[in-house]
């Protein structure tokens, strides 16, 4: 009935496939109970994902990309009109990578081309700068899956062309591809994520720097299982697709929370909020909870999925040569920068949006968000708790899809126990609070804070002057002054828009200018130019027969 | 057992000069500078003085007195005479940030490991890394005359890539005493010559930046 | 069984040594330093003293502060004590051993160090928004650091948690190896940033406008500035049993075996020692450094901890 004439569509679930719609479907059903479930071209859009995921053959793929693709870009168009042009191109650039890749046989340029497609897909550097200005435009559900579930379906179109289809003829400089691509990612996503002062910009890049630690273990996975390594291909696979699950679960749980506080002070700016913990407790303890996630800290969903690369990445640097062996130090050092920058950037969002004094009345006025967004996020959280606290069932469970696409691994039990952690982390605690209620003097008095010395605000400030505060900007100076000045384009650009997409539009604009002067050429020069054709043919000829 | 820890402390020391040679790079005054190619002397005459021991040879004792006496005493007094002459004291200023230039020096170590890997695996295998650390410290000191824009410093450099000349000499069994003590007298000589040099730089521009030079060098072209 | 029961011991009796000596480091430390700069110093004791009067106080919330003010200090202090049970003092082979991976020993680290910037965040008011900013710019490189280091541990020991790799390093005839002067120089830097020591921070400075640490605590007071009190020196302890137990670790103890203990204990002792007269002297005879200066210096450490890496690779390719 559908796909293409005399060969029908074809679906197949397996356990790649079932994993992925296992990313998708609590994100899906949160944006939807969020406030997403009237928009048709949101149905679209997920309809479009599920077709991705479940394709059996390449037309049926392609399809369901391309449909995920415009039906995006309805909703982006929907939200602001001006990433809308930037983000169709993208579009179109992947597609037309994809689609010779599909059709060519196994080889290297294919999958330059599937990496090409899906890498600008997912926004693997240097195809990232379109990302954060197109993620934070549509409303905050179609943010959530954007971030949280498209990329996932371009992450899961480049390991199944890379590990499954290409399997056989994958090569080990496919993997350092991958892992240089990954590592870019990392450090320019985790960069930017700390010094962008909008929230959902900000959460956009930390998406770039998630999609770059997938791509590192994807591309030391390839590597490994190229070089005959499976147990090591094995635990790298473990940690992307552990870092994609849980990437999938604080992400959205981020994105709606900015869209509540949008909803209930009419900005997302940093700089513009502030103190929203007193009005909105439950959005507050709920953020806090994805925030953790987004930070990496034990006991949290992100810990786990960090925990497994950087033991594959230590593994990794003890394969190969001098060169390997500096390069995949180096790597760590650049993991562990963009680790501590997360930290950071997740510390700037709750300390500065959520703690500390209300910046303006309307954050002073938020009240807490609607029982639906609630719900929905709450939803994310409890699907959280698994993943904290049990990482060790779920890389269980990843064993059907690592038998899949690494065939002969045998991948070893996860060293990491947050139980035991959590039991004696709630031992330590329950001693301190029953040794201070003890031998403590109880009770807290309310004062005005010493603020080192200085006296009361005047009554006309109720929360003190709003301008003596810690701004989202000035908490991430010292690193702007120390990394960004020598990372960054100037003006404090994405390098890769610098370089990258500034030079295509230039180029663009001399082609139509280009353009615009043939057409406006006379007959005499038309006539000039036909004659200048047919002499160099003519002179093409003559010297491949003579000469 | 033994075998081992003679080469394991001969690391060891190599390693202390390699360390003090990449200190070099992060340093902005040049009494720390001179203090670190102290240090480099002191570790070098050490180390000559085991290799006299671990190789049975008399004559790298003397090596070891005559670099502690020239390079570990005399020079580092002469280097801060010539400080203090010309009011030196203050910062050096450097051709590219500190942290580049660290990278780069990272860089070059691996890149002096990545060469003496392969061509000397004919050779006795534990030498092997002693001349990586001394490929290293020679590329290094290159590395900080080519970043400092102050001759002093730009000498200093000069003289680890010296100290690791030196090092791999006395770390290879059978090197000759003369060829040490005419290289211990060429330094002391290209030391006076630069010294000269030096003071007339001063008396010309009345300063020792060189920066000044390279201006008026890129514009004259 | 036999051997359970005396691992349990074991960890009982380290977390006791562990949470009673902690103040008394710090003491210890102070005094040293009062002492080479011709001081006669506080007394041993006043760490504790400070502990003890701090728990009579009432505690004063300032008014702009949420209800989260005494959860980051309760997160921390749980964080850094988790830690100081993880990491081995004086005999490895605790109950706690396989937990101890590096790895979970840097997240905890961190949980801890997010819970102090958020506390600094809470009042809202500028020294502690300006002192999280550069404990954020110090823990970026600090960590990169930490991690490269780490490399050469894992590769020597061939195992992740710190106990094993105090294991590897006694019994594996290392000796003394180029890549683990580096390392020790390396992790030396990131030990004397990530425990606010001199060059870092100032310990004993009052300016706000030059404090770290302290500045993100300047709004706590009574109960809560106890546990982030106690917090920083179970810290301090931490690291220096880090560095103790995987950079000396010959003469630990073993947990079955308690015919060892009293040696592992007086090593132990002596370890503390050593690294507290060393970092006594080392504070005397420096200077804080300019904020922007501490990612050079920490910078520096990340690159020896690069070039033990690659003198692991030269040293493992020799045979040597």
């Amino acid at each position: 009935m559908f796909g293409l004439p005399g060969q029908g569509m074809h679906l197949r679930i397996d356990a790649l496939s079932a994993l992925f719609l296992c990313i998708l479907a609590p994100q899906t059903l949160a944006a939807a109970i969020a406030g997403m479930r009237g928009s048709v071209t949101f149905w679209a859009f997920i309809l479009g994902m599920v077709l991705a995921l479940l394709a059996a053959d390449a037309f049926t793929l392609i399809f369901g990309f391309e449909l995920m693709s415009a039906a995006s870009w309805l909703l982006v168009l929907q939200g602001d009109r001006k990433p809308a042009t930037l983000y169709a191109g993208i579009a179109m650039f992947s597609a037309a990578c994809l689609i010779p890749a599909v059709f060519l046989p196994a080889s290297s340029i294919a999958f330059l081309l599937v990496l090409l497609g899906t890498g600008a897909k997912a926004g693997l550097a240097p195809l990232h700068a379109w990302l954060p200005r197109a993620h934070p435009a549509p409303p905050a559900g179609v943010s959530a899956v954007m971030s949280g579930g498209m990329v996932k379906v371009a992450l899961y179109i480049l390991i199944r062309y890379g590990f499954m289809v290409f399997g056989a003829a994958a090569q080990p400089w496919w993997g350092a591809l991958l892992i240089v691509a990954g590592a870019a990612s990392v450090l320019i996503g985790a960069l930017r994520s700390m010094l962008e002062t909008e929230m959902k910009t900000a959460l956009a890049c930390s998406t770039i720097e998630h999609v770059g630690l997938i791509a590192v273990g994807l591309g030391i996975a390839l590597r490994a299982k190229a070089m005959g390594d499976p147990a090591l291909a094995a635990l790298a696979l473990q940690g992307a697709l552990l870092c994609a699950i849980a990437h999938g679960l604080f992400k959205p749980m981020l994105f709606l929370g900015a869209g509540a506080i949008k909803q209930a002070t009419g900005t997302t700016s940093l700089d513009w909020l502030g103190g929203l913990m007193r009005g909105m407790p439950r959005l507050g303890a709920l953020m806090l909870l994805a925030a953790g996630g987004m930070a990496a800290l034990p006991l949290g969903p992100g810990f786990a999925p960090e925990f497994l690369l950087l033991h594959a990445v230590i593994a990794a640097a003890n394969t190969g040569g001098i060169l390997a062996r500096i390069g995949f130090t180096a790597l760590l050092a650049g993991l562990g920068l963009a680790t501590a920058l997360t930290l950071g950037a997740a510390v700037r969002l709750i300390g500065i949006g959520f703690l500390g004094r209300p910046r303006t009345l309307h954050a002073a006025a938020a009240e807490d968000a609607e029982p639906a967004t609630l719900a929905a996020i709450a939803l994310l959280a409890a699907c959280c708790i698994p993943v904290s606290l049990l990482p060790g069932l779920i890389v269980f469970a990843l064993v059907p899809v690592i038998g899949l696409l690494v065939p002969g691994a045998d991948p070893a039990p996860l060293a990491y126990a947050p139980l035991s952690l959590a039991v004696i982390l709630l031992i330590v605690t329950a001693l301190a609070f029953l040794a201070l209620r003890k031998f403590g003097t109880r009770g807290t008095r309310e004062v005005a804070a010493w603020n080192g010395g200085f006296g009361r605000p005047p009554v006309w400030l109720p929360f003190g002057d709003p301008t003596t505060q810690p701004t989202a900007s000035g908490f991430a100076e010292p690193i702007h002054r120390a990394i960004g000045r020598f990372m960054l384009a100037t003006g404090g650009a994405d390098p890769s828009e610098a370089y990258l997409l500034l030079p295509i539009i230039r180029l663009h604009s001399r082609l139509t200018r280009l353009a615009e002067h043939i057409r406006r050429t006379t007959i005499r020069e038309r006539l000039a130019f036909v004659f200048a054709a047919l002499v160099m043919f003519l002179l093409a000829l003559g010297l491949g027969q003579g000469g | 057992m033994t075998y081992s820890y003679i080469y394991q402390i001969s690391h060891l020391l190599g390693g202390i000069i390699l360390l003090c040679a990449f200190s070099l790079l992060s340093q902005r005054r040049l009494s720390a500078m001179i203090a670190l190619y102290q240090i480099e002397a002191i570790t070098l005459a050490a180390a000559a003085l085991w290799q006299g021991f671990a190789q049975n040879a008399g004559d790298l004792y003397l090596t070891a007195l005559i670099t502690l006496v020239i390079k570990a005493i005399l020079l580092p007094i002469g280097l801060r005479q010539i400080v203090q002459r010309f009011n030196l004291i203050r910062a050096v200023e450097t051709a590219m940030p500190i942290g580049l230039s660290m990278i780069l020096g990272v860089a070059l170590i691996g890149i002096a490991v990545l060469v003496v890997l392969p061509t000397t695996l004919s050779a006795v295998s534990i030498t092997r890394e002693d001349l990586a650390i001394s490929l290293s410290i020679v590329l290094l000191g290159f590395l900080v005359m080519t970043t400092r824009r102050n001759a002093l410093a730009q000498v200093i450099g000069f003289l680890s890539t010296e100290n690791g000349l030196v090092l791999a000499a006395t770390g290879m069994p059978g090197m000759p005493f003369v060829a040490e003590l005419s290289v211990a007298l060429l330094v002391l000589l290209a030391c006076l010559v630069l010294g000269v040099f030096l003071l007339r730089i001063r008396e010309h521009f009345d300063s020792l930046d060189v920066s000044g030079i390279e201006e008026i060098e890129r514009r004259g072209r | 069984m036999l051997y359970f029961l005396a691992a349990l011991l074991a960890t009982l009796l380290h977390a006791a040594l562990v949470f009673a000596f902690a103040p008394l480091l710090l003491g210890g430390i102070t005094k040293l330093r009062a002492r080479l700069l011709g001081r006669r110093g506080p007394p041993l004791l006043q760490p504790y003293r400070l502990l003890t009067r701090l728990l009579r106080k009432t505690t004063l919330q300032p008014e702009t502060t949420t209800h989260l003010y005494p959860v980051w200090s309760f997160a921390a202090f749980a964080a850094l004590a988790t830690s100081a049970l993880l990491v081995p003092s004086f005999c490895t082979g605790l109950l706690t051993a396989n937990l101890s991976d590096f790895i979970t020993l840097i997240g905890l680290l961190a949980l801890a160090r997010a819970a102090t910037l958020l506390a600094g965040l809470e009042s809202g008011f500028g020294f502690g928004g300006a002192a999280a900013a550069r404990e954020a710019l110090f823990s970026v490189f600090a960590e990169a650091a930490l991690l490269v280091i780490l490399i050469s541990f894992v590769l020597i020991a061939h195992a992740p948690t710190v106990d094993s790799i105090a294991e590897a390093f006694r019994t594996g005839h290392i000796g003394i190896s180029v890549s683990l002067g580096f390392a020790l120089a390396a992790i030396l830097a990131v030990a004397l940033t990530e425990a606010g020591r001199i060059p870092a921070d100032n310990p004993a400075g009052h300016l706000e406008l030059a404090m770290v640490h302290e500045a993100m605590l300047l709004e706590y007071s009574g109960r809560y500035l106890l546990l982030f009190e106690y917090a920083a020196m179970l810290r301090l302890l931490v690291w220096m049993n880090l560095i103790g137990t995987v950079f000396f670790p010959f003469g630990m103890a073993r947990a079955g075996d308690l015919l060892s203990w009293p040696g592992g204990l007086l090593l132990w002792a002596i370890k503390l020692t050593a690294m507290a007269t060393a970092l006594a002297l080392f504070e005397v005879s420096t200077a804080k450094m300019r904020v922007f200066r501490v990612p050079e210096f920490l910078g520096v450490a990340m690159l020896l901890g690069v070039l033990s890496g690659v003198f692991l690779f030269v040293a493992s390719r020799v045979g040597g």
